[in-house]
């Protein structure tokens, strides 16, 4: 065809790499401009490359159920066709990502007196996010797609984490589980709220440490550790899942049970002055461990300590001695926690 | 230096070092080693080679790729240099006979150049003004068509 257009004289594979520099929308209009952009744009290879291009890079896990798909995709079952496709899950995670932003504008709408989202859990099984914010003392539930928040009637009452506040104590340090939210005060007391069996919501507290100073950071339990139960648990006498951590601004840890609210253990850091700012848990519940405000990672092993003990090990962020810690993740996959510093070093 | 021919039969007398960032020369040259004959390149004509030879001639001094890492890089259609940009202002036949040079040529850079060039004119445009601009005919049945739309459908509650 002499008429033929020049763009149509391009090799299929010229044609991919041109396609692999679209975002989402503009490859899904491509797709509509003829059948052999058709074909190009309905091949996921092509849609994993605008993954990439979008995201920067491939997702540790993907959002989208791992089943494979029973039949390839065709004009008549392409409606149905979802499986792993990369579009499915490039589709997935714009409308997460919308998700959080406007969860956030509805927070804001919900709430006046909420600043931001501090902690978001998304219940996949469920369908629901939970979106918790520290200076507004209240969690709520919302829609990960739309992020509307659930409307409150007569059936779910649940809707709403709230802390209860009163004027002397602020919400310090918050956590969230999706049933649960863990509340800090700054007067050295934790609270948990969660649902009772009928739906309502209840909130107690769970541990009261009275030493005046305010909670910085608060561990919630694992969910692994139901599986995991390890010894220590039952050696203080305490089921698996119960166990909370919480660190001070006074530089000690310390270590409860969520459904009595005992003070089970109380560990003590570096120094009295230095503040211990984040406390996460390692391998299930063996290994406890805190950042300290001049950006130390301090570890307990609790299998082996016993007492208001030390820390077993005690890791220096090199060149970065007086920088705050501001994150501190632990990777269940690897024998290793990853550590963010206000000097914007990760480790 | 090295003598390439063009399919109209015009010869281009080059540095060594600017026609091997053609993977295809710099293999050929590789089996055949040294030689005074021109290399025919049936594909390519003189105006295109001309105009691929004046990018070779650019980039001599590029630092050399990694070619093989090049579906792991992160897609980026903002960084064009300045120069590239303006080397790339041609008309669509010529930009698509280039694309078409460079893969043949087997020259990476100026390929992914010449799809970062194409990519920026097709985004953000619907399918219509895109089949207008490159002046593409649609060959959907009405059937077809209405299947495209509903897949799109996702698309619209932006």
């Amino acid at each position: 065809m002499s008429a033929e257009s020049g763009v149509m004289r391009l090799p299929v594979e010229v044609l991919c790499l041109v396609l692999a520099h679209l975002d989402a929308k503009s490859l899904q209009q491509a797709g509509g401009v003829c059948r052999s952009w058709w074909r190009i744009v309905s091949d996921d290879r092509s849609w994993r490359l605008a993954f990439q291009h979008t995201f920067t890079r491939l997702p540790y896990s993907r959002i989208t159920p791992t089943r494979m798909p029973s039949r390839p995709p065709s004009w008549t079952d392409s409606k149905t066709y979802r499986g792993t496709s990369w579009r499915q899950e490039f589709i997935d995670r714009l409308s997460l990502r919308r998700s959080w932003i406007s969860t956030q504008h509805k927070r804001l709408e919900f709430n006046v007196r909420a600043s931001s989202v501090d902690k978001l859990v998304v219940c996949e099984k469920h369908g629901w996010a939970l979106a918790v914010s520290r200076a507004g003392g209240a969690g709520v539930k919302c829609l990960p797609r739309t992020g509307k928040v659930f409307a409150r009637d007569a059936e779910s009452k649940d809707i709403v984490f709230a802390c209860e506040r009163d004027e002397e104590r602020r919400v310090s340090a918050v956590t969230t589980r999706i049933d649960r939210v863990f509340w800090g005060l700054d007067d050295g007391s934790t609270t948990v709220t969660h649902l009772t069996a009928h739906g309502a919501l209840k909130s107690r507290v769970v541990a009261r440490h009275g030493l005046g100073a305010p909670v910085l950071d608060v561990a919630g339990p694992m969910d692994a550790l139901a599986q995991r139960v390890p010894e220590w648990a039952a050696v203080y006498g305490i089921a698996a899942d119960d166990a909370a951590a919480s660190v001070t601004a006074d530089g000690r840890l310390y270590l409860w049970s969520t459904s009595t609210g005992d003070l089970v253990r109380v560990l003590q850091g570096t120094r009295p002055d230095v503040p211990l700012v984040k406390v996460t848990w390692a391998e299930g519940a063996r290994y406890v461990v805190a950042a300290t405000l001049d950006g130390r990672i301090l570890v307990w092993d609790l299998e082996q300590v016993s007492g208001p003990a030390p820390a077993m090990y005690v890791y220096s962020i090199p060149g970065d001695r007086q920088s705050p810690v501001v994150m501190l993740a632990g990777d269940p996959f690897s024998d290793s926690f990853i550590v963010a510093t206000e000097a914007n070093g990760v480790y | 230096m090295v003598v390439l021919q063009s399919s109209d039969g015009k010869n281009f007398t080059v540095e060594r070092g600017v026609a091997i960032q053609s993977v295809l020369i710099k293999n050929l040259l590789e089996d055949i080693g040294e030689s005074d004959e021109p290399i025919p390149l049936p594909n390519v004509s003189s105006k295109v080679l001309e105009k691929v030879i004046e990018y070779c001639e650019y980039h001599v001094d590029d630092p050399s790729p990694i070619l093989d890492d090049l579906d792991e890089i992160p897609k980026r259609s903002d960084d064009i240099t300045p120069q590239d940009e303006n080397y790339m202002k041609v008309d669509q036949e010529l930009l698509f006979e280039i694309l078409l040079a460079a893969n043949y040529m087997d020259i990476k850079p100026l390929l992914e150049l010449g799809c970062k060039t194409v990519a920026n004119m097709i985004r953000n445009k619907t399918a219509q003004e895109i089949r207008t601009m490159f002046n593409i005919v649609d060959d959907f049945s009405p059937e077809e068509r209405e299947q495209i739309k509903k897949e799109n459908e996702w698309a619209e509650d932006h």
